[in-house]
């Protein structure tokens, strides 16, 4: 049954799951090397659910295929499972003729479970101590902040967070639903028929537009995932933002070119453009572009200009919280290449990293 | 995929006991464990309710609370890795001080209603100074739909028993958020009450089988929490409360 959907080639980049997947019992169990910050990122294996998730990969070696998988229509070897907040794609199939058949792990996705409700403006605020949320009237903002949230199981979550965010008792959201959220992805391209990204991305082009008109700046509160759906938007947004002001907490992707895009339209970029808070995503996200994120903060504004000394600052200390880290990530990632290695074992590695 | 009998009910009989004491009067929760990245709160069981450096809340019209809790937990769904919601609670003390001039007794059940009653039309009558503002700024006329859905007199509170308690309850929200989301209120003395406001967030149509059913589960959740909220009066706080609101 030799198949090229994995040459052989491909074959080295994956790696046995854990010593338990290696074949002695039941199907072996291979997984791409590289899908080790998206599996960090998305699984605690400190948790409850990232011990679940780590067990049912396991329990592959009996069950891929069967039952619980969605098989894909044009492609018979391919499968795909939900395991709590995970997508695992996975491949049934034998290298050569002298492996035997195995289950490789291709991708793993967000699959984070929402309320389904619509991308766009809510009014946030309190009543007393009660949560007051509803719709916009339009598109055009009368506050001075709206946040565009990161992964959040519903709206009422997100305004919870956005009012701490903006330690304001009232505020807009661009709400950031789960189903947006899974489609863009952070790890890989978005799916082409990304419908619902697409839709919110452009709703929040529209809001971008209509807002650089203002009398006074508006603050945009980028959060986590957040960051994806920007990044969309600011593909469609014409002309400059120059009348709005943007910072992002605990960004996850490619947060320097997000950062580099927002400068090519004349954006205001907060003192405090970028910061962390631990969260896991956010921090296997940084690590990843560690370098090149500090010198672009850095190339922001040239020394003298008065925000230049407090990013410098920093930054500065960014990169030092966060050596140890990176170093960690830099060994797991290499070990790879040594052969024996199994993913369990690259995941010990980075044990108490986030 | 789940009827109602088919998602998972924290374990109430395993959560964690608050209790506070409230001027005489025990309050008594079996709180589920949070999980959410919301913030929680609980506040100090022997929190002074008359000391008036503890409360939080802006001038008129909004109310000044002390926050004593504020958690959420999830409910899943049997046999599923989906969790089908989020149940987001907040229980606080109020008083307010701008109300002073009429004179209200929380103790007596047409004095409360008309206190409860009186705030929500402060609250959440008039279209605030930014709503007004996004009209203009949008170039949208006025409409009745802009406006909060909330009880506006006494019969549009309802009058509940549970666990031998009287609470009033009704419902806040905005039209464009679909259903409204419950609050009640219980007083502590003539001058202090509290309130429990409930969110459910999640509860997505696309994960149940029967979506007509999602407001009936609610309901039920809702019935099933209340169930583990207790609240003892003194005698002589229990007199005057049994006395005045008669169901």
């Amino acid at each position: 049954m030799s198949t090229t959907l994995v040459t052989t080639k491909d074959a080295k980049k994956f790696v046995f799951f854990s010593p338990l997947t290696k074949g002695n019992c039941g199907r072996p169990i291979k997984i791409k090397a590289s899908l080790l910050p998206q599996f960090i990122s998305l699984v605690d294996p400190k948790s409850h659910d990232g011990q679940t998730i780590i067990r049912h990969i396991q329990g592959l070696r009996a069950t891929a295929g069967q039952g619980g998988s969605y098989q894909n229509m044009n492609n018979a070897f391919e499968h795909m499972e939900r395991v709590k907040h995970v997508q695992i794609c996975y491949k049934i199939l034998q290298v050569d003729a002298n492996s035997p058949v195995g289950v490789y792990i291709t991708d793993l996705r967000s699959a984070y479970a929402g309320d389904g409700k619509k991308a766009g403006l809510y009014s946030v605020g309190k009543v007393g101590s009660n949560l007051t949320i509803k719709d916009t009237l339009g598109l055009a903002i009368s506050g001075a902040n709206i946040v565009i949230n990161g992964s959040c199981s519903s709206n009422e979550h997100a305004s919870e967070n956005a009012l701490k965010l903006t330690s304001t008792s009232s505020t807009v959201l661009f709400y950031n639903p789960s189903h947006v959220v899974n489609e863009l992805g952070f790890w890989s391209n978005p799916t082409k028929h990304a419908n619902n990204a697409q839709l919110a991305a452009s709703t929040l082009a529209e809001v971008l537009m209509k807002n650089q008109n203002r009398t006074s700046s508006l603050n945009w509160h980028i959060e986590g995932e957040g960051a994806a759906l920007l990044v969309q938007a600011l593909s469609k947004v014409t002309g400059e933002l120059s009348n709005q002001k943007f910072r992002f907490i605990d960004p996850v992707g490619d947060t320097t070119t997000t950062i580099n895009l927002l400068k090519g339209k004349k954006a205001q970029l907060a003192s405090d453009v970028v910061s962390y808070s631990g969260k896991r995503a956010a921090a296997i996200s940084l690590l990843g572009q560690r370098n090149k994120l500090a010198n672009t903060i850095k190339s922001l504004v040239s020394p003298g200009h008065p925000v230049h000394q407090e990013r410098e600052k920093n930054v500065n200390k960014l990169m030092s919280d966060t050596s140890v880290n990176a170093a960690k990530f830099s060994g797991a990632m290499n070990m790879a290449n040594g052969g024996q290695t199994t993913f369990t074992d690259m995941l010990k590695q980075l044990q108490g990293l986030v | 995929m789940a009827k109602l009998s088919q998602i998972l009910s924290p374990e109430y009989q395993h959560a964690p006991l608050v209790v506070y004491s409230l001027d005489g009067v025990e309050l008594l929760i079996s709180l589920p464990q949070h999980q959410s990245t919301t913030d929680s709160v609980l506040a100090p069981s022997d929190i002074d309710i008359f000391n008036q450096s503890v409360y939080q809340g802006g001038p008129p019209p909004n109310e000044r609370y002390i926050l004593l809790i504020k958690n959420a937990w999830s409910y899943r769904f049997e046999n599923s890795s989906i969790d089908a919601g989020t149940l987001f609670l907040t229980v606080a003390i109020v008083h307010s001080l701008d109300e002073r001039e009429k004179n209200y007794n929380f103790l007596d059940g047409e004095s409360c209603a008309e206190w409860i009653i009186d705030r929500m039309v402060k609250s959440y009558s008039p279209l605030d100074a930014e709503s007004i503002e996004e009209l203009k700024l949008n170039d949208l006329p006025f409409s009745e739909t802009h406006l909060w859905i909330y009880p506006k007199k006494a019969s549009d509170l309802e009058k509940i028993m549970k666990n031998g308690m009287h609470w009033y309850r009704g419902k806040t929200g905005h039209p464009s958020m679909g259903e409204p989301q419950p609050f009640f209120r219980i007083p502590i003395n003539s001058r202090f009450a509290l309130e429990m406001n409930i969110h459910f967030g999640g509860f997505n149509p696309e994960y149940f089988e029967f979506p007509e059913t999602i407001e009936t589960t609610k309901e039920f959740l809702l019935q099933e929490f209340l169930e583990h909220v207790r609240i003892t009066y003194p005698p002589e706080i229990l007199a005057q409360v049994t006395n005045t609101n008669t169901l």
